[in-house]
């Protein structure tokens, strides 16, 4: 064989192997879903798929809502990809919480180049507003860890917060398609109305009002509220239904979670969380801050650890089997999980998943 | 639970870890493939997301089944391309195999939500978190691989030392190569999952560079490679402890720090002119002492100034915070903004007076306040509190419980 010839067989050699490894990755791709747009609806984009969620919910057909984070993706850290700047890029509406949560949004409505969804133009929909925020920083500097400026950005957790998270989303839509603001008017009162019910029950929300029993929720005063007043003879704790009731049970009880994502929401029930896994928000624990967390889980009798399912699942079962406690890992969002594909299943798998952990935990 | 307890299962794991990676190393090095554990973890690791990509989850044993045969894949293709007088070098395939798996990883996991969290995972690893099941089928493993490796010790050592004479002597080296490049995958792609690519390449070079650098004698490089590396593992997780340093990354860089501390002192020990060797070794440490100075100087520096330190939007956002909830002024508006219970006890402190010239005329429709005002009316004036009660009775929008109450303390006060 001639020197070429040898050359070439090295040469074709060296070429299949590239090939095969070209071939490895182009069926490693699959080609993203179709972005059909359906003519007519106002489009949303939202940041985190909650919100996508409760959009729906108020703009029923008349709006085609899309979400950037997905419902079990960590909202801190979202790499913006070309496909948000697309499904941005035509959006009537941009809903973010517009504290620093979403920090890669300003990047995905920067390069959209949509002048319409721009932070103070009618299409851009910061769904905080109004919120009471909770723990906000004294000081403010990343020596804390990724501590958030302005307080604690995970507000839907909240269903209280999820009631003006909606109206929010109901302001924003009557102003990009005022022709339809009475049928977002209506959505809105039909989410609010199955919140209050959801939460309350509906026998209390009828006897008391929504209005009443959200601000005793929110002020941490409504259990004694209940207990103390009577009505037609008997307490009215009787009548409660709903999480609140489901959650009765969780009152006082303490847990750990592994970042501060359930502030709003352990605030409204109840629940103790006596310390994170993170030493400072969004810092992995390092040995010696497991070695403390786990003492003061066994000197505190703490029996159950709540965890978003996006962190290290093992991770949090170690440090759970090592106490002997439970690791409830759930979706932080809607659709992170199967079956948590509204606002109402979400509350109800984080309230089923802390109230079976209890049930199991020794 | 005290430091022994928590470390020593990482520690252990290190020991496993070392075992194995030690011999592996030499092997590595003398057949210039330094970054075929970098190639085959990222492999592996390609394998573990494309299972995750079908749901099947990271750690599982279908999982483990999907990085290992990714893994054999790629010892083929690496036993394929070596070639008796190849115009490539090995390194090159080895590069472009780490960096097409990695960039077909990053493309994979962009399908699946948290994947981010996951290549850093596998960068770093976690063998703070191992588990005592881990440690025993990692020992398992690594002991069955370094079971054949002793049988057929020589075939090994002859491809991977001097394969010129192989070839003469016609050993069939392919095969070798790809027992070599499989046994050796069988054992990243274990040790990968525990303690990341970092951690795992580390283990695997620097006992060998050291152990090469020192002795000729494969038992002596092995003996020098276990020791140094027991020592670095426990020296580098004790100092994560103390130091409360995250523990992978603790003892990668305590390992980078020993070597340069061995190689300086073999430096100066071996040179001709010591006095001399010593003098260029003191002038190197002042240089980079001095570079470091001026390093922190500088960051210092442009750490307090806002416009170097951060981007733009960042900045902007320090200087203007979004407006807050409005803090109510008068004393009617902040019982507005308060709950049934607290606006009772408010009220039920307040005298008639307050109430009547305060309170009434600013509480609009807001049924919780008139109903608490008229309460606390009807105790200290009854006069003044039956209008403000029977006026709120006359409303369409009461809630029930409100009727109720203001008609209990109208008909029975």
């Amino acid at each position: 064989m001639s020197g070429r010839a040898k050359a070439f067989l090295r040469k074709s050699r060296l070429q299949a192997v590239i090939f095969t490894s070209v071939l490895l990755l182009l069926t490693c791709i699959i080609v993203p879903p179709g972005l059909a747009n359906e003519g007519g609806r106002v489009d949303v984009v939202t940041t985190l798929s909650t919100y996508a969620a409760i959009a729906r919910r108020v703009g029923g057909d008349l709006v085609e809502v899309h979400y950037l984070c997905q419902g079990d993706e960590d909202p801190h850290f979202v790499r913006p990809k070309p496909s948000f700047s697309v499904l941005v890029s035509k959006a009537d509406l941009f809903v973010t919480t517009g504290l620093d949560l979403e920090l890669w949004a300003p990047t995905v409505i920067d390069s959209s180049r949509n002048p319409r969804i721009r932070e103070g133009q009618k299409g851009y929909v910061a769904v905080y507003d109004g919120i009471h925020l909770l723990e906000r920083p004294v000081t403010a500097d990343r020596s804390q860890g990724g501590v958030h400026i302005y307080g604690n950005p995970h507000i839907y957790t909240s269903p209280l917060n999820g009631k003006i998270i909606a109206t929010n989303i109901a302001i924003g839509l009557g102003k990009v398609d005022p022709a339809h603001k009475k049928a977002y008017r209506k959505g809105l009162d039909a989410f609010n109305n199955e919140v209050d019910r959801r939460l309350f029950g509906p026998e209390l929300v009828r006897l008391v009002g929504a209005e009443t029993l959200g601000k005793l929720a929110e002020s941490g005063n409504l259990i004694r509220f209940l207990r103390e007043q009577s009505y037609e003879g008997s307490p009215l704790i009787d009548r409660l239904g709903g999480w609140m009731k489901e959650a009765l049970p969780l009152r006082g009880k303490k847990i750990v979670t592994y970042h501060k994502n359930w502030v709003y929401f352990t605030d409204l029930f109840g629940l103790n969380v006596i310390a994170e896994v993170e030493p400072k928000p969004s810092i992995p624990p390092s040995p010696r801050d497991v070695e403390r967390l786990i003492q003061q889980m066994k000197a505190e009798g703490v029996r159950v650890i709540l965890a978003a399912n996006y962190y290290d699942e093992n991770k949090v079962r170690n440090i759970a089997q090592r106490v002997g406690a439970r690791a409830v890992i759930v979706p932080v969002s809607v659709y992170g999980a199967p079956g948590v594909n509204t606002y109402f299943d979400l509350l109800d798998c984080w309230i089923h998943g802390l109230k079976e952990a209890f049930a199991e935990a020794p | 639970m005290n430091p022994l307890q928590l470390m020593a299962l990482p520690f252990l794991e290190c020991l496993v870890l070392v075992g194995i990676h030690s011999y592996l190393g030499i092997h590595v090095i003398k057949r210039e493939v330094i970054f075929v554990d970098l190639a085959l973890a990222q492999i592996a690791a390609l394998g573990t997301t494309v299972a995750y990509l079908f749901g099947i989850h990271p750690h599982s044993t279908g999982s483990y089944a999907f990085s290992l045969a990714f893994t054999f894949v790629a010892a083929a293709v690496f036993s394929l391309t070596r070639l008796r007088r190849g115009r490539i070098p090995q390194e090159a395939v080895i590069g472009l195999t780490y960096a097409l798996a990695a960039a077909t990883a990053i493309l994979v996991i962009d399908r699946a939500p948290h994947g981010a969290e996951h290549i850093k995972e596998i960068l770093t690893g976690s063998i703070l978190w191992v588990r005592g099941e881990t440690v025993a089928t990692a020992a398992a493993v690594y002991a069955f691989v370094g079971l054949f490796h002793y049988v057929f010790r020589k075939r090994f050592l002859l491809v991977s030392e001097d394969v010129e004479s192989a070839y003469r002597r016609g050993i069939p080296v392919r095969l070798w190569d790809f027992l070599f490049y499989m046994s050796f995958g069988l054992v990243i792609t274990h040790s990968v999952e525990t303690a990341g690519v970092l951690l795992v390449f580390v283990f695997l070079v620097v006992p060998a560079v050291l152990a090469i650098l020192l002795t000729d004698r494969l038992l002596y490089q092995l003996i020098i490679g276990w020791t140094l590396g027991t020592l670095v593992s426990f020296a580098g997780l004790a100092l994560s402890y103390i130091l409360d340093l995250p523990s992978g990354p603790a003892i990668v860089t305590f390992y980078g720090l020993v070597l340069l501390t061995a190689s300086l002192a073999l430096y100066v020990y071996r040179s001709p002119r010591r006095a001399k060797a010593l003098a260029h070794v003191t002038a190197g440490l002042l240089a980079a002492g001095s570079l470091l100075a001026l390093l922190m100087v500088s960051g210092r520096w442009i750490a307090r100034r806002p416009a170097l330190a951060f981007p733009d939007w960042k900045r902007s956002a320090l200087v203007h915070p979004p407006a807050r909830v409005d803090e109510p002024r008068s004393l009617a508006a902040k019982l507005k903004a308060m709950d049934f219970v607290t606006k009772k006890e408010q009220l039920g402190r307040m005298s008639a007076e307050t109430i009547e010239k305060e309170i009434l005329p600013e509480a609009g429709n807001d049924a919780e306040i008139l109903l608490a005002a008229g309460l606390r009316l009807l105790k200290v004036d009854p006069g003044k509190g039956r209008p403000v009660l029977e006026g709120l009775l006359r409303r369409t929008d009461l809630s029930p419980l409100l009727r109720a109450q203001a008609r209990g303390a109208l008909e029975n006060p």
